[in-house]
């Protein structure tokens, strides 16, 4: 058995893996860990063993699953419960959220990392100044 | 409380948005005194919470900042967001009557119960009307004339600009579409957006469909400089539902004003539920609930009753109160602007969501002979990527569960797509229709209060305009320089969120709620303000509109006070 | 004009000019290296909330900066109305604690309460002693020995000036060289033709800077007493709030004769002061364009470069701040990293004829992208960098 400890690296470690982005925040990653564990328990656990025990990642269609729906959560801080995987899953289906999710603080949301891939900020909170939209993004 | 019960005040507003609150504070200012009755919560303190609410949730809607547990006075914004509405009886805010109803959608448009009202999340737009949208039936022979006219109203639209707080280009609105302005805005423009520098190089100036194609900036309640003690627009790009730092106006400005001359006092949590007459039509009373669903009445007798609660509220008050209706037209001629969109994906880059979400638009097709025929509209250029149609989330799904994508290859087709996206948006004026209207449900709302019922059909003279702005559109971005268009299916259009028309203004009392002052034909001492007594919708953004026939009425109510105050 | 009172001929007035051409500009680059200091990424230890403001307070102050820029731009229009060129010249940071009539020499400071107190001294309305405000919030007195106190007061010598002298002998400038926002990202800036557009220029001027009575409370004083004032309350209600990057204060990169060398902190580390440098250079090619957009008459031409121009500063000049801030200033400084210097090297006017004027241009860029990529190559530095060189490249005079 791994200890949390160990388990809230791996996943960390994971993440940016997936991501393939080095500064992720560690303070939003420990508190994502902790609601995947709340919410997909040992599949959660057991993808972080293999992972960490060198079974490819990829292998079984529910760790791709919850792959995916980890870089989903990193991109955009929206989570995925599991009531919900299917359909996020269906490629025939526009993807609606059903259940209103809020977390606990807007952190998450501030280090969405589509708001950097698109060179743009989080809606909400401020680009800069006065007309900086004006110009192509400075980053 | 009860000093504020017993206390007799000159005017009685009920409901504290834009038309409300800029009321009081005429009022006050020269010294009338004023209760300003409002059924939500005042939160001015909690902005920031309320931002970081929007961040926190999932469901990013126009009402997600604002969600609390409990919230006493219901409303189609918080409604939407509440948990446990799946019961049918309770699924909607609103109750609809859909039996007859030939497109997909049900009226969506929605509103907000909270001190300061809807502006708290409005876009912000505020183009005038110009001169044609006041005698549509003279002109075009559809719809009705307004009893007043374009120039009845310029000076106050000049005040109007001048108390939100407008950003502008004087020089390229005067008298365009006949629209002369007497005075330039009282801020300068706000700047446009990087895609609307693309979209000036490659189209202004040419023409489509017959006509010039000019690409104006958006006249905005945004500042472009610090204004009122408030700061220039940072572009924090949340417009709705929420502005952080409140250079977006919202009608708190103006209760702040207006508290602060001593004259006004506020209930808040204050649902007024009924209206009371005597035989001579004077209004003496009028009662609300508070929050443990107390009871409360107001003796009104010695003073004048201002309506200021919105185009929907207003009616199921009135209704509720059998008030007012001699005309039997309070609850008709609902109105809102039917809007459809064109998407595309840019060749160049255009990098959306920085800024407000729209800077300009195009507003060329807002009038001319085809109104005869089919609404004219006017185009929005969006800085929000597909806007609703497509969230970066959407997108972000789509690349991860379509394409299986992750790690960098992910994040550079995230950019290469989503800083491509485009939207243009066409908003069609939607003409008085009594069927389009609002009455009561037997369905009662979370206090006891019978909800509003709505029936919403739209006609052929959008249906046809929308297939004529979407090819206008398309041509538009053909010259751009685009790939993937798409649009909506015809009997996809959404609403606009202007909500209009429902205790509608006019000469003949047979045939209209109110007279061009607000004064309802029925009873003298209540007066109505608010988009509600719009004649006709126009293509224009309702509000400031709404703003300058609402300080018309109070200088009518103060003997020319203002204007001669101006002057 | 130290000597004197009052403004009575063209020359007094030209002087006057470049005097406010020098504050201004000198303003700008205090109040952009004050917004540049604060704390604005989401991975730095404010909590949300706090982030929020100080977000808000760098806009605002970003916001001043910008009209500082717009009165610097202003009295370009100004002086070449009256037959004369626009002036970008000023002494170096930090200045010399008596270069101007202010009590407090203009310098390159962090945000702090003592910045606050003393970017509200350069924006004292009219009505406040700047004596008594500097003896009250810093406890200093001084002599009072010169004309002006105030930058209103400058303003209001120079409109006094304009008014003694005929119209028709003062305003000899050629008319088509005004610019109009146009050419320049400035939808406030007014052409200067005549006695009244020119007292119109300097009323806006006035006006943003202190506010007028009605207006007050959107004045550049208005603004900074607002931050000011928040900032004390959140310290009182977070003590270990602290909003500001940790950076060095009146860096420099050579010990130049004309600067107060006892307040200067020399950078020390050697990609710092190659990028410092580098920052300085395109800054004074970006002030140098600007000036040449207002001395020419080829407006077409000239608008691009205007464009190209002020599109460096988003894009190219504050990405390279940020990259500073987060390299180390030197071991002298500890752990403190550094900051621009807004030096100014001497250097030529660029002509106003535009054949010749693209030819420096172009010449000069190509040795900046040059000496940017020796540098990329040399260091491992923060993605800042990379970003504002990519970008450099991006757009062509
Ligand atoms: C998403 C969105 C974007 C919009 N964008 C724009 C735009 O860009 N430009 C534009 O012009 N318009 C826009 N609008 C429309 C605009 O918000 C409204 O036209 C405007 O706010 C109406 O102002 P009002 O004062 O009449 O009503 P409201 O602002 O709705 O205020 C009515 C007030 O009355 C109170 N009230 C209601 N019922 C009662 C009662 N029974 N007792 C006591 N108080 C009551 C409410 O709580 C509220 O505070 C937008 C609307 C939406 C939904
Ligand atoms: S863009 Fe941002 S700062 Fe500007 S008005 Fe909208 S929300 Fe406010």
């Amino acid at each position: 058995m791994l200890s949390k400890k160990e388990l809230l690296k791996i996943f960390y470690k994971l993440s940016i893996e997936l991501v393939d982005i080095k500064d992720l925040k560690l303070e939003v990653s420990n508190y994502y860990f902790e609601l995947l564990l709340n919410e997909y328990g040992d599949d959660f656990i057991s993808l972080l063993n293999n992972n960490y025990f060198g079974k490819k990642a990829k292998s079984t269609s529910s760790e791709r699953k919850l792959n995916g729906l980890i870089i989903y959560l990193w991109y955009t801080s929206e989570f995925i419960t599991r009531s919900e995987l299917d359909s996020f899953f269906d490629v025939s289906d526009d993807f609606n959220k059903q259940n209103e999710f809020v977390h606990s603080s807007p952190v998450p949301y501030y280090n969405g990392l589509v708001w950097k891939a698109i060179r743009a900020h989080p809606l909400g909170l401020t680009g800069g100044y006065f007309g900086y939209w004006k110009y192509k993004p400075e980053n | 409380m009860d000093k504020i019960k017993n206390k007799k005040y000159d005017y009685i507003i009920v409901g504290s948005g834009i038309c409300g609150s800029i009321a009081a504070y005429f009022l006050a200012k020269f010294n009338k005194t004023v209760l300003l009755l409002e059924a939500g919560e005042t939160r001015d303190k909690d902005r920031i919470e309320m931002s970081g609410r929007y961040a926190r949730t999932s469901r990013k809607t126009p009402g997600s900042p604002y969600v609390k547990e409990n919230q006493f006075a219901d409303s189609p914004d918080f409604h939407e967001n509440i948990k446990n509405n799946n019961s049918e009886k309770n699924k909607n805010f609103y109750v609809f009557d859909i039996e007859n109803n030939k497109f997909k959608n049900v009226f969506k448009s929605t509103y907000q119960r909270i001190t300061g009202g809807s502006t708290w999340h409005w876009l912000g737009n505020v183009p005038r009307f110009i001169p044609s949208d006041f005698k549509m039936n003279s002109i075009y022979r559809v719809g009705k004339d307004w009893p007043i006219t374009y120039h009845d109203l310029e000076t106050y639209y000049c005040i109007a600009e001048n108390e939100i707080g407008v950003s502008g280009n004087h020089e390229k609105w005067n008298k365009y579409l006949g629209a002369y302005r007497s005075k330039s805005f009282p801020m300068s423009e706000i700047w446009e957006c990087y895609a609307d520098t693309l979209f000036i190089k490659k189209v202004d100036g040419k023409s489509i469909n017959g006509k010039e194609i000019r690409i104006l900036p958006t006249p905005q309640a945004r500042n472009s400089e610090n204004y009122d003690g408030r700061p220039a627009c940072a572009g924090n790009s949340s417009c709705v539902p929420i502005c952080p730092i409140q250079a977006k106006y919202d009608a708190t400005v103006h209760i702040k004003k207006a508290l602060k001359t001593g004259n006004v006092d506020i209930i808040d949590n204050a649902v007024v539920n009924k209206l009371i007459e005597n035989e001579n039509k004077e209004i003496i009373a009028l009662s609300y609930l508070t929050l443990n669903n107390n009871k409360v009445e107001i003796d009104t007798k010695t003073a004048k009753v201002i309506l200021a609660a919105n185009s929907i509220e207003i009616p199921r008050l009135l209704l509720n109160s059998g008030i007012a209706n001699s005309s039997d037209q309070v609850g008709r001629n609902l109105m809102d602007h039917a809007q459809g969109y064109v998407t595309a994906l840019t060749n160049e880059k255009i990098y959306p969501f920085r800024g407000p979400l729209t800077t300009s638009g195009i507003d060329a097709f807002r009038d001319g002979e085809q109104r005869k025929e089919l609404s004219a509209f006017r185009i929005s250029i969006g800085n929000d990527g597909w806007g609703r149609i497509k969230s970066p989330n959407a997108v972000v799904r789509e690349l991860i569960i379509k394409e299986n994508l992750l790690g960098s290859k992910l994040y550079n087709a995230v950019e290469e797509k989503v800083t491509r996206m485009i939207r243009m948006s066409y908003s069609t004026e939607v003409l008085p229709n009594k069927n389009n209207r609002v009455t009561l449900s037997d369905i009662k709302d979370n206090i006891g209060i019978r909800k509003p019922k709505i029936s919403f059909n739209i006609s052929k003279y959008n249906a046809d305009a929308f297939e004529v702005a979407k090819e206008v559109c398309t041509k538009i971005f053909n010259e751009v320089g685009v790939s993937e268009l798409s649009t909506n299916d015809n009997r996809d259009y959404s609403g606009a969120g202007h909500i209009m028309g429902t205790t509608c203004m006019g000469n003949d009392p047979e045939k209209s709620v109110v007279n061009d002052y607000g004064n309802s034909h029925d009873n003298h001492n209540l007066y109505i303000i608010g988009p509600s007594v719009f004649t006709t919708s126009g293509t224009a953004n309702p509000t400031l509109t709404a703003v300058a026939l609402t300080i018309r009425t109070i200088d009518h109510l103060l003997n020319n006070k203002i204007t001669k105050n101006e002057v | 004009m130290k000597y004197k009172h009052k403004a009575e001929t063209r020359s007094d007035i030209l002087t006057l000019l470049c005097e406010a051409s020098e504050i201004e500009h000198g303003l700008a680059c205090s109040y952009l290296f004050t917004a540049f200091s604060l704390k604005c990424e989401v991975d730095e230890s404010l909590k949300w909330e706090q982030l929020h403001m100080v977000k808000k307070w760098a806009a605002q102050i970003f916001f001043v900066a910008s009209e500082e820029m717009l009165h610097l731009a202003q009295v370009w229009n100004l002086l070449t109305a009256i037959g004369g060129t626009p002036y970008y010249a000023r002494p170096n940071f930090p200045l010399n604690a008596k270069y101007y009539h202010f009590d407090i020499p203009i310098s390159l400071n962090p945000f702090s309460v003592s910045t606050m107190k003393r970017f509200k001294m350069y924006e004292l309305p009219r009505t406040i002693n700047e004596k008594d405000y500097v003896k009250t919030e810093f406890g200093l007195s001084f002599e009072d020995s010169y004309d002006y106190k105030t930058v209103g007061d400058l303003y209001a010598m120079i409109k006094e000036g304009i008014k003694s002298i005929p119209e028709e002998k003062l305003f000899i400038g050629d008319k088509d060289i005004q610019i109009g926002s146009d050419v320049i990202d400035f939808p406030d800036i007014i052409k200067v033709t005549d006695r009244k557009t020119s007292l119109e220029a300097i009323d806006q001027i006035m006006e943003q800077g202190e506010g007028t009575e009605i207006d007050e409370e959107n004045s550049h004083y208005w603004i900074f007493s607002q931050i000011l004032s928040e900032f004390e309350q959140e310290i009182v209600n977070d003590n270990s709030f602290n909003p500001v990057k940790n950076i060095i204060e009146n860096p420099v990169v050579f010990n130049k004769g004309d600067i107060d060398i006892n307040n200067a902190n020399i950078l020390q580390n050697e990609s710092a002061i190659l990028i410092s440098d580098l920052f300085d250079d395109l800054y004074v090619l970006m002030m140098q364009i600007l000036q040449h957009v207002f001395l020419t008459s080829n407006k077409k031409k000239s608008r691009e470069l205007g464009k190209f121009a002020i599109h460096m500063m988003p894009i190219v000049i504050k990405p390279l701040a940020d990259c500073l801030s987060k390299i180390p200033a030197g071991s002298l400084y500890k752990n403190k990293t550094a900051s621009p210097s807004f030096t100014i090297n001497r250097h030529v006017q660029i002509p106003s004829n535009y054949d010749i004027a693209i030819i420096l241009i172009n010449e000069r860029l190509a040795h900046l992208i040059e000496r940017s990529e020796f540098i990329s190559k040399k260091y491992d530095l923060p993605e800042e960098f990379y970003k504002a060189i990519k970008s450099l490249k991006s757009i062509k005079p």
